[in-house]
């Protein structure tokens, strides 16, 4: 134990630096309040043997004289004055550190003292107490996920909390889905095995698509989502989708009716000749339930309000139906409450990208449009439906485009909402994925609408 | 007075050699917290904000009508019956009556949307008086009939802010302004009793808590007769303000105090004893601060597109602050839980109700809150701004202050207490929203109104500190709290989880 003294003449005499009593104690592993005791000791010893060569700041916890009448309130004095009578007086302590040098006056200011230690020991004045803060930021990156609560309890003498829950962090939670199950069994429907991992539960779905000739495919790539959802018990019904998508896809291709075989063969056409029609329910919102039912009790309210109101006009009505691509240019506040459908049903390319289903939750991209309205040069503004189609006094154009998403944000489309339009949508994904790259695909279609 | 040599808990002494003993043991709460203001994951932001004003009076009116009802009843003034009126717009001229309907605060000082839009302004400009308080202010009262001024000196004696609901009595006068000779507030909802939503720990558990106050000679709780109810938790600290900070290094060593303070490091055994009686840390808001986030501004404007689809742009944001904050809590973590509501400064929606912080912002505690689809409230317990829920059986009501805040600039007043009073007495905590404070566009009901009054009410981010009980009609009694900001004034303030009595610590660096 003594071996503290030559760990402190060295750390502090020698190295010139600054020792807190964590520092002491998580460096020498022993008990905070040993610790403390230590750097009394310690600084006793050396001030003894040679005055002055420590400075000590001293922590000290007790109850200040009622008045504070010292200077460390830092407002005004007749705000502080106003606003005591607002407030009950409580029992205030205080938890002060004191250099050396002010310690004796700074005790007088004290009505009660009922802890003092050692804080730190430093070679010469500190001129700066901030600058403890350094030494407190090396015990903090020593503390971090190093000991057990329990251990550090015993050997610090850190509290402890017998109650305390920590989540055990589920392996490979994070780890993006492993490509190497459904590779192999993908093949024979793609040329070529997408390189990255992102693509991955897409390829699966593309087979799972096909699954008519290649209908081992499907139960592998399922297997494999599985395999990855075993960690995530309550996400394994979403899981063994992959994606809502591709279980759209898997559950058309099942279905006999439509011929998913002769559609393949068409493929080869350029992507943008058939895509203007399948625009009929594409693309699942999940934003049109929830506005069904918002304007649902909307209009129920509205209701019993223009009851109240004693007037009827049914304007408020109609707006809350929805109204696709009406040019509404003098009513720019009805198409404020249409549901942003009308522009999902022009998307023709799949909606979205599930990238990773690894613990659980779907990360992705889907396409959206995206509204974006501008001023004309008569200072109109207004939402057009067909933006390029009009002509420069046009002030709201629609951008496709990108956006990331996951699961947190947005659930799963509902498979049977997409059902009717998927086996004319089944072709259209497959063509993007086996006639062209991906990204292509995107960029055809887009100027393909024009 | 004090002297060195008679410290009770002094340290100041050789290494004895004996080792330390008596380990320290957190004492543990009962805490459940409510989802009041939780909004859905997906969320429409399509509907117009009128609709929060009607369900607000409709469900505030009852009460108010109530109120109202019982004091003015049959009452005859200058030889008049007071009348009842259902709408404003049936007041008749020079007839006695009385009306319930939202306050509206007609102040030239407060930034106007319709002006906005009619100048052709597309980003609301900032605001730069600190008041929007005026002598040229008008209070008008509004139903979904009309709307009537309202004149009289008897409104200057209570606080009024748009948004709030009351019933007012007076006649009209030629001008077509209502005379008020009296006016009537909701006052408190109904209060739960404690123990409400959450089981009182048995007997058995409240033993150690027994032995640990014996030694304290405050804390004698007398409300509490039968000692089976006695809780397990001895205080609750609440701060706010902590705003951690990459550049600004001022208060670093206070948030170290804090933190040895917190751990039961710090201080000499007795006092650690003390310590551990302090069984929850609940965060006010703003922990991070704003002040690094400043992007230049020409440069934000000519932002192009980033291509960068993952991490973040290190030339334009700045990770120290929420890193820093991140080791803070996961030191923390271990030896006591945290409840921590989002504030004005911190990575959350703008919007009242603020939604939690995720919780990836915080990598080493994350392990520490609840996982994603669980129902159960994590250890690290990231909840709403304002947040409501039971802790060891007392409802408690907390904001990160914004409400306040905004309320603040209507009134010609300093008394923050005043002016959380006035919430509880309005049964609204943010009835300047939507109008001056950011808000959702809430549709079915508006969770702002207090359809039950709190036991402990606490505002972070406040000025300085202030605490008051204050009482209702119906034997409601709710202790409010202003806490300060921890920047500011470096405190911390305790709650006695048994008598809800409040003091607090000061950490002080000289």
């Amino acid at each position: 134990m003594d071996d503290y003294q030559n760990f402190l003449a060295q750390e502090i005499l020698t190295e010139d630096k600054t020792v807190t009593y964590r520092l002491l104690s998580r460096t020498l592993k022993v008990h905070v309040n040993l610790a403390k005791q230590m750097l009394y000791e310690f600084h006793k010893t050396q001030n003894d043997r040679n005055p002055g060569s420590l400075m000590a700041t001293y922590l000290v916890y007790g109850t200040r004289k009622s008045d504070e009448q010292d200077d460390d309130v830092e407002m005004t004095d007749s705000v502080s004055d106003k606003d005591e009578t607002f407030s009950e007086p409580v029992p205030t302590k205080t938890l002060q550190l004191i250099r050396e040098e002010t310690l004796q006056e700074t005790l007088q200011e004290y009505e009660e003292v009922t802890s003092i230690h050692v804080y730190s020991l430093a070679p010469h004045p500190m001129k700066d107490l901030q600058f403890l803060s350094d030494a407190a930021q090396l015990v903090l990156n020593q503390t971090i996920g190093e000991d057990s609560p329990l251990t550090a309890s015993q050997t610090y003498g850190t509290m402890f909390c017998p109650n305390a829950r920590k989540r055990e962090r589920r392996a490979g939670a994070s780890a993006p889905v492993p490509p190497v199950k459904t590779q192999p069994k993908a093949a024979p429907v793609k040329q070529e095995p997408k390189p990255t991992v992102k693509e991955e539960p897409n390829s699966a779905a593309v087979a799972a698509v096909f699954g008519k000739d290649a209908k081992d495919s499907k139960p592998a790539a399922n297997t494999a989502a599985k395999k990855v959802a075993a960690n995530a018990a309550p996400a394994l019904k979403r899981q063994g989708s992959s994606g809502g998508i591709g279980q759209m896809f898997a559950k058309q291709a099942a279905k006999p009716k439509k011929p998913a075989a002769p559609k393949r063969e068409e493929v080869v056409t350029p992507v943008l000749s058939d895509e203007g029609e399948d625009d009929s329910e594409a693309m699942p919102e999940p934003v049109n339930q929830k506005a069904e039912e918002d304007s649902k009790s909307r209009r129920d309210r509205q209701a019993a309000l223009r009851r109240m109101m004693d007037e009827s006009d049914g304007e408020e009505e109609e707006a809350s139906k929805s109204k696709p691509e009406s040019p509404a240019e003098d009513e720019p506040m009805e198409e404020d409450t249409v549901p942003p459908e009308p522009e999902a049903k022009v998307e023709e390319e799949p909606a979205e990208v599930v990238a990773s289903t690894g613990d659980g939750r779907r990360r992705g991209r889907r396409r959206v449009t995206k509204k974006k309205q501008i001023m004309d040069d008569q200072g109109y503004l207004g939402f057009y439906s067909f933006a390029f189609a009009n002509s420069e006094s046009t002030v709201t154009i629609q951008e496709p485009g990108w956006e990331s998403f996951s699961e947190e944000e947005a659930p799963a489309p509902k498979p049977q909402k997409a059902k009717p339009a998927a086996a004319e949508k089944a072709a259209p994904a497959a063509k993007g994925k086996k006639a062209a790259p991906k990204g292509q695909g995107n960029i055809m279609s887009f100027f393909g609408k024009k | 007075m004090a002297d060195l040599d008679n410290i009770p808990g002094s340290l100041l002494r050789a290494p004895s050699g004996k080792q330390e003993d008596g380990q320290l043991t957190r004492v543990s709460s009962t805490y459940k917290p409510l989802q009041t203001f939780r909004l859905a994951k997906e969320k429409s932001y399509q509907q117009q904000f009128a609709d929060m004003y009607f369900l607000r009076l409709t469900k505030i009116k009852p009460a108010v009508d109530e109120v109202a009802l019982s004091a003015w009843d049959g009452t005859i003034v200058a030889d008049e019956p007071v009348k009842r009126v259902d709408r404003v717009l049936d007041i008749r001229q020079g007839e006695l009556c009385w009306v319930t309907g939202t306050v509206y605060m007609d102040m030239p000082l407060k930034p106007n949307i319709l002006e906005d839009v009619s100048k052709d302004r597309w980003i609301s400009a900032p605001i730069t008086q600190e008041k929007y308080w005026s002598e040229e202010d008008a209070v008008t009262l509004e139903d979904e009939s009309g709307r009537i001024r309202l004149v009289g000196d008897v409104l200057k004696s209570h606080l009024l802010v748009t948004g709030c609901i009351i019933s007012v009595m007076g006649s009209e006068n030629v001008n077509g302004e209502l005379e008020v000779v009296d006016f009537k507030l909701p006052d408190l909802a109904p209060q739960p009793e404690r123990w409400a939503l959450s089981d009182p720990p048995s007997a058995s558990d409240s033993k150690p808590k027994a032995k640990a106050k014996a030694k304290k000679p405050k804390d004698e709780d007398e409300k509490m007769t039968d000692g089976a109810t006695r809780g397990s938790g001895g205080k609750i600290a609440i701060v706010s303000g902590l705003a951690f900070s990459a550049s600004d290094a001022s208060h670093s060593v206070e948030l170290t105090l804090l933190l040895e303070y917190l751990l039961g490091e710090a201080l000499d055994p007795y006092a650690q004893q003390e310590l551990s009686q302090i069984s929850r840390l609940i965060i006010a808001g703003n922990s991070i601060s704003l002040e690094e986030r400043k992007v230049p501004l020409d440069e934000s404007q000519a932002k192009k597109p980033v291509n960068k689809k993952y991490g973040y742009d290190a030339s334009s944001y700045n990770a120290m602050p929420s890193q820093l904050f991140d080791e803070f809590l996961a030191t923390i973590l271990p030896t006591m839980p945290v409840t921590l509501l989002p504030g004005a400064q911190d990575p959350a929606t703008a919007s009242y109700p603020q939604q939690p912080i995720h919780a990836a912002m915080f990598p080493n505690s994350r392990p520490f809150s609840a996982p994603p689809a669980s129902a159960d409230e994590g250890w690290l317990d990231t909840v709403t701004n304002p947040w409501e829920g039971e802790v060891e059986g007392w409802r408690v009501l907390g904001t990160g202050g914004q409400n306040i805040d905004d309320i603040f600039k209507y009134v010609d007043s300093e008394d923050r207490l005043g002016m959380m009073e006035a919430t509880c007495r309005w049964r609204c905590m943010a009835p300047t929203a939507p109008d001056t404070l950011w808000s959702y566009p809430f549709q079915d009901d508006d969770p702002f109104v207090m359809k039950e009054c709190p036991h402990l009410y606490f505002v972070g981010n406040q000025p300085e500190f202030g605490t008051k009980v204050i009482k209702g009609g119906e034997g409601q009694t709710v202790r409010l709290i202003a806490v300060p900001s921890f920047t500011a004034t470096h405190e911390i303030v305790l709650v006695d989880s048994e008598t809800l009595e409040v003091s607090k610590v000061k950490l002080n660096v000289a």
